[in-house]
């Protein structure tokens, strides 16, 4: 066998193909073809117009990335970013689908929504932030536009899209801002669009948009809280802790509802106008918006007594503490420290509607009857304390009387086991201080020592007369001996008057139960 | 050297590597499929080859970004490296076998032909797109769990370059290639 | 140095030009078909491909050590080498995945490596020849399917741009792993596989089939 060998300069002949018929194999390049056109000529047809929207800013917008989207509805991408030629501002060329064209009205109207770090449910390495986009809202007058002022704020939620709007006031924004959301029972039900400064108030107006589907639940008695972060609250139950959903603790949310065991007051309009509460428990300060104030006065020290605390009737809560201030009555002779209570006329009479006159009777007659207010230790743990109503036996006869403006309920003294004890070690120290080196017991010890000894002397006289040697004189002699041993003793050990046996320390400030 | 029919092989001796073989119709197969595959190429570059979204965002990846990614992020070799892999080789071999074949159907042959001829047959050692393929599915199955993952138009037509250009490769013989080369030039 | 089997047409003067196939003598110079240069056997094959191997073999240890990518996201930052990668996809449950990274990145550059000292070998001691030759065509093709992990980078990094707090970025050790597959390659390409059968026929033994 023999390899191949070939002198170069024998050339060889080309093959010749039989004949010029095309082999069914052309057909592979033809489906090529036509697949290549058919994609093409289907991108084409997906294209829409080509609009620009100058923005002041395009933070969040990226080019080829960052979509346009109406009602979460893909309608266009964004495919050039520059700066607007007077550098004022930014110029945003987006590439619009076929579909979205109609939606390019004259009065449309676009803004950037900026990123809010959301959790999508993912499985698998970690989650993605959704990032920014761009929201478009056609309008009603005709298709005709092709470049747009963009939006630095989104706008309120059209008039078109039926539900309730309202307002909110707050003294301070806490993560609260346009977007967060408003839940009721864990459901969003609408969302915040508007925020603006009041400067004469000093406070901070919020406009929200509530979808029709919970505005029956929006009352004029419902209360609004700001549900974002974890809020904890020591009070006179002890120690409450509440967390609103994760989603509410980064993107804020505000949560509504009514407060328990309330009934509902009618249904609000739009453009009613409500507090914001910093967290869950302020909603409980005032429980209806006709509850009926009342003032105490505390001679007492009011010291673990917040706002907020509850006021009780037996065990009841019928209110709540609202404020603690010397102003409401600054020129007590007593110096009593007077308490501005809102007990809830709802909670202490059963009817199902509430009516001011019916509960302040009651409350009268009560006083009558000797209904007294006092406080009361709430938890031994945390010191907190309440305003505790109930008869007081014996009482003497008061009325309700009237302070500045607000009515009184009559106190009676706190039984404060707190003070007491402070009082009694207070006490005990000072009767161990009495019983000390320098203290006047000594002192009087010392007296009491000296009077003996002048008592011995002048009996030794008396005695004198009695014999030195008679029995009487011995016993005498023995008795006055005896005390006077012990007089030392307590002299150099002033314990042992109290504790009996010497030597014993005695032990700091227990009190003795 | 004995002339082949169609349909037989030619094996060395010793090494037992082939050395000859003349399947059918190998001249216009090669050149239809070589045709598809330039289709198939422009059309791979062109449209989307996998996108991924997540919320808003949105990620569209044509294939020629798989290389200018890498580039973007600080790795102009291995961008360089990986766009010969699945770029140029693949252009270079197609292109190449186009100017080869398409005159040799008429029995002609450009300039440069042999010089393009053996470029051709290195590149065929580089061209890597089926690994590429291979990536890509491994990428798949990660990526679909992390976000709604889509393959686009050009991972399709991707699929068909790999079956038309391994086709026409495997349709031509090196020597069989320099022999048709081989003659007056026109 | 090597001599030539008697019945090689390299015995004969004839060198095969190994692009074009044409078999001419030695003494012309250049492939009168193709114009490369003609040689009877690749220049300076051994040393040529003892060189790449070697270089193959440093660059592989900080090609699995370095990180081949670079996950940033809400939950911090990972880095992955290419093992690493593989063990992360077997705790997760893609067997076939972790399989193929491994295979592809740990098993097939190893082997091939020592596919290609083998080779070496038997070019002086032309044992088992046509074995090695096989050996030798099957390492030439399997050797580029390494870079599987060098293009699943590639593509995360391409596909995976949904910025703000999620990026893929590719590591130091993906151009590193790159380089070790390009420099393999080339090893095999300087090779000459003619080699072995030359030292074969040199041997006193005859060639093993």
């Amino acid at each position: 066998m023999t390899e191949e060998i070939s002198s170069s300069a024998a050339p060889l002949k080309p093959l010749v193909k039989a004949g010029r018929r095309l082999s069914p194999i052309w057909i592979i390049p033809l489906i090529a073809a036509f697949l290549g056109l058919w994609l093409g000529w289907e991108y084409n047809a997906k294209l829409g117009e080509t609009i620009t929207v100058s923005f002041e800013t395009a933070e969040g917008i990226t080019e080829n990335k960052t979509l346009v989207m109406c009602r979460s509805v893909k309608v266009g991408t964004v495919e050039k970013v520059q700066l607007a030629e007077d550098l004022k501002g930014v110029e945003v060329t987006m590439q619009m689908t076929r579909e979205a064209t109609r939606l390019l009205t004259d009065d449309a109207q676009i803004w950037v929504v900026r990123a809010r770090y959301g959790f999508s449910g993912i499985s698998g390495l970690s989650t993605l932030a959704s990032g920014s986009y761009i929201e478009l809202e056609p309008g009603l007058l005709p298709e005709s536009r092709r470049e747009f002022v963009g939006l630095e704020q989104p706008p309120e939620t059209p008039k078109g899209i039926l539900g309730l709007r309202i307002k909110f006031h707050t003294d301070e924004a806490r993560n609260i801002s346009p977007g967060s959301p408003i839940f009721y029972k864990g459901l969003n039900a609408g969302k915040i669009e508007t925020s603006t400064i009041l400067a004469e108030k000093g406070e901070i107006e919020f406009g929200a948009f509530i979808s029709l589907e919970f505005a029956p639940f929006v009352r004029e008695n419902t209360k609004f809280w700001n549900a974002s972060g974890i809020d904890v609250q020591i009070g006179a139950d002890g120690f409450e802790l509440h967390a609103g959903t994760l989603e509410s603790l980064l993107l804020g949310g505000i949560n509504f509802g009514l407060p328990e065991g309330i009934t509902a007051e009618p249904a609000v309009e739009d453009g009613a106008t409500f507090e914001l509460y910093d967290n869950l428990a302020d909603t409980k300060r005032f429980v209806m918006s006709n509850s009926l104030p009342y003032l105490l006065l505390f001679s007492g020290s009011v010291r673990g007594l917040k706002e907020g605390a509850p006021v009780e009737f037996r065990g009841v809560r019928i209110g709540t503490v609202n404020r603690i201030s010397f102003s409401y009555y600054p020129n007590d002779p007593a110096h009593r420290v007077p308490v501005l209570v809102q007990i809830d006329p709802g909670l202490i009479t059963s009817l199902l509607t509430e009516s001011t006159e019916l509960a302040e009777k009651f409350v009268k007659d009560a006083v009558q009857k000797g209904l007294r207010a006092s406080l009361k230790i709430g938890s031994y743990i945390t010191g907190q304390l309440y305003v505790d109503l109930d008869f007081q036996k014996d009482a003497p006869t008061e009325h309700v009387t009237e302070i500045a403006n607000y009515r009184v309920i009559p106190t009676r003294d706190s039984f404060n086991p707190v003070e007491l004890i402070e009082e009694t070690v207070k006490n005990f120290n000072k009767t161990l201080g009495d019983y000390g080196e320098d203290g006047p017991f000594r002192q009087q010890l010392l007296e009491t020592k000296r009077q003996l000894d002048d008592t011995m002397i002048s009996i030794r006289k008396t005695l004198g007369d009695y014999g030195e040697d008679g029995p009487v004189y011995q016993k005498l002699t023995e008795t006055l001996s005896s005390i006077r041993s012990l007089a030392s003793a307590i002299e150099r050990k002033p314990n042992s008057l109290i504790f009996g046996k010497p030597g014993v320390a005695p032990p700091k400030g227990t009190p003795q139960p | 050297m004995p002339e082949l029919r169609e349909g037989e092989k030619a094996i060395c001796p010793r090494c037992v590597s082939p050395l000859l073989s003349n399947p059918r119709n190998s001249l216009h197969r090669t050149a239809a499929l070589a045709f598809a595959s330039a289709i198939l190429f422009v059309v791979s570059n062109c449209f989307p080859f996998m996108t991924l979204e997540s919320g808003f965002r949105r990620s569209e990846m044509v294939l020629w970004q798989s290389a200018s990614g890498l580039a973007e992020q600080g790795y102009p070799y291995l961008a360089g490296a990986v766009s010969v892999f699945i770029l140029v080789a693949p252009a270079l071999l197609i292109g190449g076998l186009l100017y080869l074949l398409v005159p040799l159907l008429w029995s002609r042959r450009l300039p440069g032909a042999a010089f393009l001829c053996r470029w051709v047959l290195a590149a065929r050692r580089w061209n890597m797109m089926e690994i590429f393929l291979l990536g890509a599915l491994v990428s798949l199955l990660k990526l679909d769990k992390l976000a709604t993952l889509t393959l686009g138009a050009s991972f399709w037509s991707f699929i068909a370059l790999i079956i038309c250009l391994t086709a026409a490769l495997a349709s031509i013989h090196p020597r069989e290639l320099w022999a048709r080369l081989e003659m007056p030039k026109v | 140095m090597n001599a030539f089997a008697p019945e090689s047409a390299a015995a004969h003067g004839l060198a095969l030009c190994h692009v074009c196939y044409l078999a001419t003598p030695v003494s012309a110079g250049r492939c009168p078909r193709c114009g490369l240069r003609l040689h009877l056997r690749l220049r300076e094959s051994l040393q040529r491909t003892w060189a790449f191997t070697a270089a193959a073999v440093i660059l592989y240890f900080p090609a699995n050590l370095l990180p081949v990518v670079r996950v940033e996201s809400f939950a911090g930052d990972t880095s992955t080498t290419i093992i690493g990668g593989a063990i992360e996809f077997w705790q997760q449950g893609d067997y076939p995945v972790a399989l193929i990274i491994f295979g592809a990145s740990v098993v097939i550059p190893v082997v091939k490596i020592i596919a290609i000292v083998a080779l070496c070998l038997a070019s002086r001691t032309g044992r088992r020849a046509r074995t090695m030759t096989r050996i030798y065509r099957v390492t030439e093709f399997i050797g580029r399917w390494s870079m599987v992990d060098v293009f699943v980078v590639a593509i995360w990094v391409g596909v995976v741009q949904l910025g703000n707090t999620f990026s893929i970025h590719p590591g130091a050790g993906a151009i590193t792993f790159a380089a070790v597959v390009i420099l393999t390659m080339f090893a095999a390409m300087s090779f000459d596989p003619r080699l072995i059968w030359d030292a074969a026929a040199q041997a006193e033994d005859p060639p093993q089939l």
